[in-house]
């Protein structure tokens, strides 16, 4: 009790019976935690009823979204299910998908072989044992499991939160604001509503930043390194482009040796401390996966299975080169256009000029931050005061090198078979903070009271809009909806 | 005193909230039909061939809008077109046609990449246009028929409330649920959504705007 009470973190005694002496725990004390979120002083004024809309709004998209049209949510299902059924992992190429599933090959990308079987099985094993228990047939059992994705995203945004109080906590904009961006951004709240492993690892890179960011700001203790580690193993259990996440872990450790390593004193302990560091935080986790390395190195040839992603005629024939993707203006507008819609599958596109209306305000906000940036190198020459402060500046840092490391990945991916944006959306609580950032330091004292009032109505417009021109009539109509693929 | 105040602001945000929500609901707007990638080809499969026209089949009544993808390869100043649209199937005459006078810049084949390449055409209204499906194809005018240029692709559109986009989703409840425990179920979450946002807005608008000085760490 006393702990919930604490985690409660108010500083107020809280309601009686929270303070109860009771042998077991409350239901009411647990909700309590729960929905109390653990926030400091007014923020849980505005935290309730922001993580209450999330909720709403990604239970109304489950239903929302046809059954098996999230992006390879029919091999994902499938994978759920072979394991549930105690069938094993299964190879790519001798896993093909049973009969039920032909109404859905539009939405597969090798029908009828799985190629998800490649991927690591964290997410589907966790999964597995719901699917066993669930009755009913495959659609029936497909919507229960979209549920773990909507309380995966009410974890996203509730790290949000707690990633920009910790970096930024004189800042009220940016603390409702970044998980005010998290929440409504329309293609994260898309993976919180289908059944895609994405939605794990973008929560477990959101969980790892914040470790790490809190590393950065109050020093690893073993026990915060064994953290990072074991995030990071679950994470690559999950899917192997989490090893994007270790350069960022490699940078936030050895930041923090060089800042303590002279008031350590002793420079053989010092360099001793940082092998140490990166052995709990980068070698457990890549010892951890190492079994599936070999596994796939035995069955494919390479340790991530790639060179047989490649051979898959739909993915290899749009694999590209760096130099291409970087001096095509068409690559880069699919890029935006899949970050802020598309919907997986790029059936349910924008229009052009309600995408260009997005991206006009979020190169406005994103170069505010770039000029942010700029006016912070040049403040000490100039002499000017900064607007962040040193705990900040590193905090940025690492964040930006996270989503740089992601942005990177999607352009790996595009050298390997067709590339989406998503495979930067576990850094989206950075995008958000690069997104805002530059706001919050510029805004007019005169403009902060309707700072984000006016960012939620902008979210919440976008989104209202996007779902009614757009997402809700692709799917339902009186004249039929729902487009299956040929 | 700052709760006096507090319940007038309250008042305020909440009478906005709800004329917002009455406007969105009724105003119309035009939502796009279904189709894969959010347009209709224009290519003849059976013969495998471009053609300068494309079926398409309107989710909703109102068809009133298509947006077309036009390329000309010839460097005239203006174009000159004719849009008809008829219901699919042999015989049928043209329930709509548009004539249309396009500058060069608007058609030519080399569209930027971030530009918007579709011309938009409306005309009046087809009241029953759900379910149904029409062709709509694309003829030049007597001064560039002998002009090269195609139709690449065809997006279609009607003007509807948003409150028939809303019943159309709750009519289509997911499978698992059925028809009215289903239908109920859509509406009380749009309910508790709606709350949920009223609930935000307020306790946002409550948040002390004053940022604190950087602390330097």
């Amino acid at each position: 009790m006393a702990g919930l009470a604490r985690l409660h973190g108010s500083g107020r005694r809280g309601p009686e019976w929270l303070q109860a002496p009771t042998a077991r725990i409350h239901p009411r004390a647990v909700a309590h935690a729960v929905v109390g979120l653990w926030a400091a002083g007014g923020d849980r004024d505005w935290l309730r009823p922001l993580l209450l809309l999330f909720l709403c709004k990604q239970l109304l998209l489950v239903a929302l979204f046809g059954a098996f049209t999230g992006h390879d949510e029919v091999d994902h299902y499938w994978y759920i299910a072979r394991i549930g059924a105690g069938d094993g992992l299964g190879v790519v190429g001798e896993v093909t998908l049973p009969p039920e599933t032909r109404p859905y090959r539009g939405y597969v990308a090798d029908y009828p072989n799985n190629a998800e079987v490649i991927q690591p099985p964290l997410y589907h094993a966790v999964l597995a044992p719901l699917w066993r228990v669930l009755h009913g047939g495959a659609i029936d059992r497909l919507f229960v499991l979209r549920l773990f994705s909507v309380a995966l995203g009410l974890g996203v945004v509730w790290i949000a939160y707690l990633t920009a109080k910790m970096l930024f906590p004189e800042s009220p904009f940016l603390r409702a604001g970044v998980p005010l961006f998290v929440a409504f951004q329309p293609q994260l709240s898309f993976e919180a509503a289908i059944v895609n492993h994405d939605i794990l690892v973008i929560a477990l890179f959101s969980l790892l930043m914040y470790v790490l960011l809190k590393g950065l700001g109050s020093g690893f203790s073993t026990r915060r390194e064994i953290a990072v580690g074991l995030v990071t193993a679950a994470g690559l259990w999950t899917k192997l482009s989490f090893g994007l996440a270790i350069p960022v872990i490699v940078l936030a450790v050895v930041w923090t040796w060089w800042d303590n390593r002279r008031r350590w004193g002793d420079a053989v302990w010092a360099l001793h401390w940082l092998v140490g560091s990166l052995f709990l935080t980068v070698a457990v986790p890549l010892l951890l996966i190492s079994p599936w390395f070999l596994r796939s190195f035995w069955l494919y040839g390479d340790p991530t299975g790639s060179q047989r992603l490649r051979q898959i005629q739909e993915f290899g024939n749009s694999a590209s080169t760096y130099q291409e993707m970087f001096t095509t203006p068409a690559f880069w507008r699919e890029r935006l256009e899949d970050f802020w819609g598309n919907y997986g599958w790029r059936n349910i596109p924008y229009d052009a000029g309600f995408s260009q209306v997005i991206w006009v305000v979020w190169g406005l906000a994103v170069a505010l931050g770039v000029f942010l940036v700029a006016r912070e190198i040049l403040a000490r020459p100039f002499g000017w005061p900064p607007l962040l402060s040193r705990n900040q500046v590193r905090g940025m840092t690492v964040v930006a090198t996270s989503v740089g490391m992601l942005a990177f990945g999607v352009l790996y991916v595009g050298t390997i078979q067709f590339t989406q944006s998503r495979f930067i959306f576990p850094a989206m609580i950075g995008v958000a903070l690069i997104s805002l950032l530059g706001i919050d330091r510029f805004l007019p004292p005169r403009a902060r009271p309707v700072a984000t009032p006016v960012l939620l109505a902008v979210l919440m417009v976008f989104n209202v809009v996007a779902l009614v021109r757009f997402v809700i009539p692709f799917y339902y109509g009186p004249g039929g909806g729902g487009v299956l693929l040929p | 005193m700052r709760r006096r105040v507090d319940q007038r602001l309250v008042g305020w945000i909440g009478a906005a909230i709800l004329v917002a929500a009455v406007a969105v609901t009724l105003v119309p707007i035009s939502v796009r039909h279904n189709a894969p990638l959010g347009v209709s080809r224009t290519i003849d499969s059976g013969r495998g061939i471009a053609v300068r026209g494309g079926y398409i089949v309107p989710n909703y009544e109102g068809f009133d809008r298509v947006d077309l993808d036009l390329r000309v390869y010839s460097e005239e100043p203006f174009y000159d077109f004719t849009v008809h649209v008829r219901p699919a199937g042999p015989d049928q005459p043209d329930i709509r046609t548009i004539a249309l006078r396009l500058p060069r810049s608007d058609v030519w084949h080399a569209k930027g990449a971030f530009a918007n390449p579709y011309v938009t055409i409306d005309f009046p209204e087809i009241a029953d246009s759900a379910g149904s499906r029409y062709y709509v194809w694309v003829e030049s005018g007597p001064r560039n028929r002998d002009d090269i240029w195609t139709l690449w692709r065809i997006k279609s559109y009607s003007s509807v409330p948003a409150w028939d986009v809303a019943k159309a989703w709750i009519a289509s409840p997911p499978e698992p649920l059925g028809r009215w425990p289903g239908g109920v179920f859509l509406v009380a979450l749009m309910a508790g959504a709606f709350a949920a946002l009223a609930w935000l807005v307020v306790a946002l608008a409550r948040i002390p705007p004053v940022r604190d000085r950087v602390r330097r760490v």
